[in-house]
């Protein structure tokens, strides 16, 4: 049966010495990394980010994209080979532990996240016998460094939101989650044109706009934090957030103006104080805004939580 | 800022997602090295998923740095700069305008002296400026009057700065009572001021650093002094007193490429990491801050070995390094047995103590030491 896409495309004689001259800059023989196991790898990768019908040259390019020498250390540490562990225990060993300590914040915590990272990443678990090692997920489109802190910091708020589910309830007597205010707000029926203008407002921004606005106003992030994000100045993450808050104004008014509110009254809508409407009860329930961010709590293994 | 109102705010989409990032993904975008398509389709994700923005947040590098943004207009035109820069451009004219009108009547009020002294008097005073050459006041006589009121002029000015410098000079002046108007003379021909001289000459000249200096800082007792050379402690000769077991050991010539590191917090062992690239990384912090250790120009280490202050790495081509100082100092240090030299790329290198190491090579090799490096066996 013939095979299509990137499969065929790179078992082609185009293609072989460049997955050469790849393997070769990732050094994988030196870890016992077989030229062919190091092809599947990035056909493996190829397969996974690049569509079937992808260009020769586009997925070669993609292929020089990749960090072949970590990825070489990571399939090789995935397969079992000591002397890939001890070059990886050499590079990262400190910094998981490291990177662990900055995100949990808790010593404790940050141990037994790093150490079950750590177990993960060896592969404690089998599978059909084999050994399966989280290494072998890795795709080098990042630095593994990286990698280790993305995959530390997942793990973390997937602990955590385990853990939510079983807080005690002297914590949250004390949060005032269990015991709400008495008083309910009071009910205003919302003009249906509002949210329509407001929902088309923002559905025209592009999404890097929406990605400043939700970490701004959702998320509580700072002007520093959100500019170290996406790699620019702080200033210019203040600036962007005064011109959007501006024309968004100016497309609201105009979103108004176009469903048959006048000038006067589109303005007097937009500043309706909130706590006088009508509670969004879908956009409440997936916002969790009563909640404070789970990187501010401590991650605190109940007693009796089996550890993974 | 202008204040976002609430109801936009409230309206901010949002969605739970089952599906989320992947982490090389996450880590791409973080690294800002994903396709400007991709980016976008992940800030989409983003801008929705208040789960992976956590994941983003946390997996940001903790000693990253916004990058600066390019200002639209030079920050030298901004209206601060140009505030501070009238300011002393006005502090400039004066003190300018200050010291032409002392010149001026300085030397106006020492022409009208010079003509109402008696011609055969001379007056000689001397006066001590902070660099401690005599000054002597010379009150010529009528027919050398115009020339000592050009040089009275002249002089008046050096010695006005020279004055202006030290107070010792303002001193002296208000201790004769003379006022200052009775501008002294360099005496001819006017020397070099020693203080001033010397100081500059200290200044002008760097401390010479000389290689060998630090070598001899650097000298084991039993290792050659010269590079590549196999020797022994007899000083017989190299081609036919090489022995099972010595060492051929280069020299350390403060092997750290021109650029020091940071000297070390007395007593604190750091810890080391090597990065990706095979850059030698050192913490003082437990790991809160690194810096990059610059070792010989080599980057491309392999393994390390480290205790206390004692650290070895080891690289590509035989490149083993050693520092019993936290990697202030570094010596280099090459294997040789039985007239073979250690070439291959070292990737493993462990030392049980101060004394007793091991070195593996790509080539399967095994070296070991039981001195510190000063002799290896080969097995």
């Amino acid at each position: 049966m013939a095979r299509h896409g990137v499969q065929s495309v790179v078992e082609g004689s185009g293609l072989k010495s460049p997955v050469m001259e790849l393997y070769s800059k990732s050094k994988g023989a030196e870890f016992g990394l077989t030229p062919e196991a190091f092809e599947r790898a990035l056909r493996e990768v190829a397969k996974k980010y690049l569509p079937a019908d992808c260009p020769q040259t586009e997925v070669h390019e993609f292929w020089a994209s990749l960090r072949v020498e970590e990825l070489a250390l990571a399939r090789a540490c995935a397969a079992g080979n000591e002397r890939a562990w001890e070059c990886f225990l050499t590079r990262y060993r400190e910094k998981l532990y490291d990177i662990a300590g900055y995100i949990a914040r808790e010593t404790s915590a940050a141990r037994e996240l790093a150490d079950t990272l750590y177990a993960d990443l060896y592969g404690t678990t089998l599978r059909d016998g084999q050994r399966v090692s989280k290494l072998a997920s890795y795709t080098g489109r990042g630095s593994l460094e990286g990698w280790l802190r993305t995959v530390l910091a997942q793990e973390y708020v997937n602990r955590y939101r385990r853990q939510r589910r079983l807080v005690s309830l002297d914590e949250e007597s004390e949060e005032g989650v269990q015991f709400p205010a008495a008083t309910s707000p009071p009910v205003v029926v919302v003009d249906s044109r509002v949210d329509a203008a407001v929902d088309e407002a923002l559905a025209e921004l592009p999404n890097e706009d929406r990605f400043i606005l939700a970490s701004y106003y959702l998320d509580e992030r700072t002007l520093a934090e959100i500019a170290r994000t996406l790699h620019v100045h702080e200033s210019t993450i203040s600036r962007k957030l005064d011109k959007l808050a501006k024309a968004l104004r100016k497309r609201i008014l105009a979103g108004l103006g176009r469903r048959g509110m006048s000038r006067q009254q589109a303005q007097e809508a937009l500043e309706v104080d909130v706590r006088d409407l009508r509670v969004n009860i879908r956009s409440r329930l997936v916002q969790e805004t009563a909640t404070p961010a789970f990187s501010e709590k401590k991650a605190e293994t109940p007693a009796g939580e089996p550890s993974r | 800022m202008t204040e976002l109102s609430k109801i936009v705010a409230q309206r901010l989409p949002t969605a739970t997602y089952t599906v989320h990032l992947d982490p090389d993904v996450i880590t791409a975008f973080v690294e800002k090295t994903l396709g400007e398509r991709e980016r976008d389709q992940v800030l989409g994700h983003l801008a929705q998923c208040r789960d992976c923005r956590e994941i983003v947040a946390l997996s940001l590098p903790r000693h990253e740095t916004a990058l600066p943004t390019a200002s639209v207009r030079p920050l030298w035109l901004g209206w601060p700069v140009l505030r501070w820069g009238a300011l002393a451009a006005c502090v400039v004219v004066v003190g300018a305008a200050v010291t032409l009108h002392r010149e001026f009547r300085a030397s106006s009020r020492s022409g009208l002296s010079a003509e109402r002294s008696d011609s055969s008097k001379m007056v000689q005073e001397t006066a001590q400026t902070t660099s401690g050459s005599e000054i002597s006041v010379l009150q010529a006589n009528p027919a050398q009057a115009s020339e000592a009121r050009t040089g009275l002029a002249i002089a008046g000015k050096k010695v006005e700065l020279a004055k202006e410098e030290s107070p010792k000079g303002s001193v002296a002046a208000a201790k004769t009572g003379k006022p200052s108007a009775f501008v002294p003379l360099m005496k001819a021909p006017s020397p070099p001021i020693p203080a001033q001289t010397e100081a500059a000459e200290v200044g002008s000249a760097p401390v010479p650093v000389t290689p060998s200096s630090n070598a001899m800082d650097e000298v084991v007792p039993g290792r050659s002094k010269d590079a590549f050379q196999l020797s022994s402690s007899d000083g017989s000769d190299a081609a036919g007193g090489a022995m099972a077991g010595r060492p051929a050991v280069a020299m350390a010539q403060s092997a750290l490429g021109g650029k020091k590191a940071l000297a070390a917090p007395i007593g604190l062992a750091p810890r080391w990491t090597l990065s990706a690239d095979g850059t030698l990384q050192r913490s003082f912090d437990s790991g809160r801050t690194w810096e990059t250790i610059p070792v010989a120009g080599q980057s491309n280490f392999r393994a390390l070995a480290a205790d206390g202050l004692e650290i070895w790495v080891g690289g590509t081509k035989g490149a083993l390094y050693h520092s019993s100082d936290a990697g202030q100092n570094w010596t280099q240090v090459q294997p040789a047995a039985n007239g073979e030299v250690l070439t291959d790329d070292i990737i493993g290198v462990e030392f049980t103590d101060r004394l007793h190491g091991t070195v593996t090579t790509s080539g399967q090799q095994t070296w070991i030491t039981a001195d510190a490096g000063q002799s290896w066996q080969k097995q």
